[in-house]
């Protein structure tokens, strides 16, 4: 299922926001959205979730305008990781089940728990399944919250700044994960993320935003040392180091 | 072991652990309740209660059991797990430990409303009968007032808290501020009023579960069943939020409504309680503590937890107010306040210790 986001635009009272921002991306695609800050990468994400209501456009799941659906609807359907998740006293393996939300009408099923494990034994959580997720690292907490949201079940996963608070090694560790997860199901990632880098290495597509416009969109080519120019203002070289491309600010 | 095989055993073997506390809790009322309706200063033998149980024969047991001890002992029952189920939902609505009727100024909404009544309209003080030194001549309508009262505060938190859009940090504040406002009304209203007004506004004040008659049981009753069960449907939607507002709306749930609706509610409880019964304090913020210390915060498990406990620490508090310096009978508030702010503080300092 196709998610296309078609004209968005948002302002709030005096200032513009977003400007007919258009987009779409591909199951099992990872699109990076990379902008300066207040560029509207992270109230893009809120539009799609409806956190916010855009003054105009739409968002399109496959057939379905993600606008009209109820909160459950759009949760079965789409999973977003804030920038912040509180942590609070509740095991990994309830937090991971409260992902269920949207699918339980009652009490949770057998499937349910079943999907529950699933996610954790795929993100690798099975041995912190009983801690109290107040008492994990940023990285652990933030693959928890990742797991809740593919416990969804959905089919565009939005994140937005997912290693922001991580070091070298959650960082690649979790974006890995999502990468591996989410192409493996077919699942639609758009990501937020202030690393050129990381960006370069896990996503297949990129968003760059500028004063709340669409600067560019497309495969590894728009990123271009001119491109990353303009939209950051800081002059960039483009390399690759043992195979891996790089940015380099000069 | 594989992680794989121990953390399900370990999963299984927590919520049964859960299921235990709560069944155990439960059956602590039970006896608490059974102890309750014997002890007291009547000195009915256990034979006697018993009989009086199962045979309302008009005897003077049957009508100490039936008419005085037994709605008591419902009310401490109810409105104890009323006060704590709302404090629950409160502190995981508003994502703030700290949240409670209390805290809120909701109470102190209702003690304006009641000393309203007594003083301004006088539904108070004006027996000369020896037996009550202070008597309150019109009940219902000053639990209406102080019913008022409680809601006004309720209003005022959520309509301050929208207009500045609700954070939950807001919404405390404002009860805060709410709070000493009533304080200050009821305060000035007692400076003008007469002795026996002020009196009367006093012995209001101090909870008492005394007052309920089988009617007020029945109304309270049934709105903490009635409240109680809205909440459990919601419990995935509480638990959602635990992790702050923006996760729980990436998980379906409409967090505005949910919050406003679940305070609204919450306090629609406690004013239920506090004006058939006054002021008790710390039961909403005691009872879910002790058992998310016990057992976490998965709202599945806490809601009907923290009701039973609750229910038992209301109905154990009353029932030592009431034995132990016989015939004087404390008021229950007083002994809440007396239990609950120590045992609150070791719950802080204890926290902060083990974190």
């Amino acid at each position: 299922m196709m998610l296309a986001v078609e004209g968005v635009t948002f302002g709030y009272r005096s200032a513009p926001v977003l400007q007919d921002v258009s987009f779409t991306v591909q199951p099992g695609e990872f699109l990076a959205v990379l902008g300066n800050n207040g560029a509207g990468k992270s109230t893009l994400l809120r539009c799609i979730t409806r956190i916010v209501r855009p003054q105009a456009g739409t968002v399109l799941l496959g057939e379905d305008d993600v606008h009209l659906m109820s909160g459950t609807e759009r949760a079965r359907r789409i999973g977003h990781v804030p920038q912040r998740a509180e942590a609070s006293h509740m095991t990994v393996y309830d937090t991971v089940l409260v992902g269920r939300t949207p699918h339980i009408t009652w009490s949770a099923s057998h499937r349910d728990h079943h999907v529950v494990e699933d996610v954790l034994a795929e993100l690798g959580l099975e041995h912190l399944a009983m801690r109290p997720i107040d008492e994990l690292s940023g990285g652990e907490l933030q693959k928890t919250i990742i797991a809740r949201a593919l416990a969804q079940e959905p089919r565009v996963l939005l994140l937005d700044e997912p290693t922001s608070s991580l070091d070298l090694r959650n960082q690649l560790d979790v974006l890995d994960t999502v990468k591996r997860v989410t192409s493996a199901q077919g699942v639609a990632v758009i990501a937020v993320m202030h690393d050129l880098n990381l960006a370069l290495r896990f996503a297949d597509a990129f968003l760059l935003l500028s004063d709340g416009r669409v600067h560019a969109c497309g495969g590894p080519e728009v990123l271009t040392p001119e491109s990353i120019a303009e939209v950051y203002g800081v002059p960039v070289a483009l390399a690759e180091v043992d195979g891996v491309p790089v940015v380099v600010p000069l | 072991m594989s992680h794989e095989h121990e953390y399900k055993l370990r999963y299984a073997a927590y919520t049964r652990r859960k299921v235990m506390v709560t069944a155990g809790l439960l059956l602590a009322v039970v006896l608490t309740g059974v102890w309750a309706v014997w002890a007291g200063s009547a000195g009915l033998s256990v034979r006697e209660v018993l009989d009086a149980l199962f045979a309302r024969d008009g005897s003077a047991a049957s009508l100490i059991v039936w008419n005085i001890r037994m709605p008591r002992v419902i009310a401490a029952i109810v409105a104890g797990a009323g006060l704590a189920i709302a404090g629950a939902v409160m502190q995981g609505v508003l994502r703030n430990p700290l949240a409670s009727p209390f805290t809120l100024g909701i109470s102190q909404g209702a003690a304006f409303g009641a000393a309203l009544a007594i003083i301004g309209f006088g539904a108070g003080a004006t027996g000369t009968a020896a037996a009550d030194a202070v008597r309150i001549s019109n009940v219902w309508s000053v639990a209406g007032f102080a019913f008022a009262g409680a809601m006004a505060a309720t209003l005022a938190v959520l309509l301050i808290s929208r207009t500045r859009g609700t954070t939950p940090e807001t919404i405390v504040l404002a009860g805060v501020a709410l709070g000493s406002l009533f304080s200050a009304g009821t305060a000035l209203m007692q400076y003008f009023a007469e002795d026996t007004q002020v009196a009367a506004v006093v012995f209001w004040t101090f909870g008492d579960l005394g007052r309920a008659a089988w009617r007020d049981v029945a109304v309270m009753a049934a709105a903490v069943v009635l409240c109680g069960a809205y909440f459990f449907w919601h419990r995935w939607d509480y638990n959602a939020l635990e992790t702050g507002a923006e996760s729980a709306h990436g998980l379906g749930v409409e967090v505005e409504r949910v919050r406003l609706l679940g305070m609204f509610i919450a306090s629609f409880v406690t004013a239920v309680a506090v004006a058939f019964l006054g002021i008790i304090g710390f039961i909403g913020l005691v009872g879910p503590h002790l058992v998310r210390r016990v057992m976490g915060s998965d709202h599945r498990f806490l809601l009907p937890a923290s009701a039973a406990a609750g229910a038992l620490l209301l109905l154990a508090a009353d029932t030592l107010g009431r034995t132990l310096i016989s015939p004087v009978v404390l008021p229950v508030g007083a002994i809440t306040s007396f239990l609950g702010a120590p045992l609150f503080l070791y719950l802080l300092v204890a926290r902060r210790r083990s974190a």
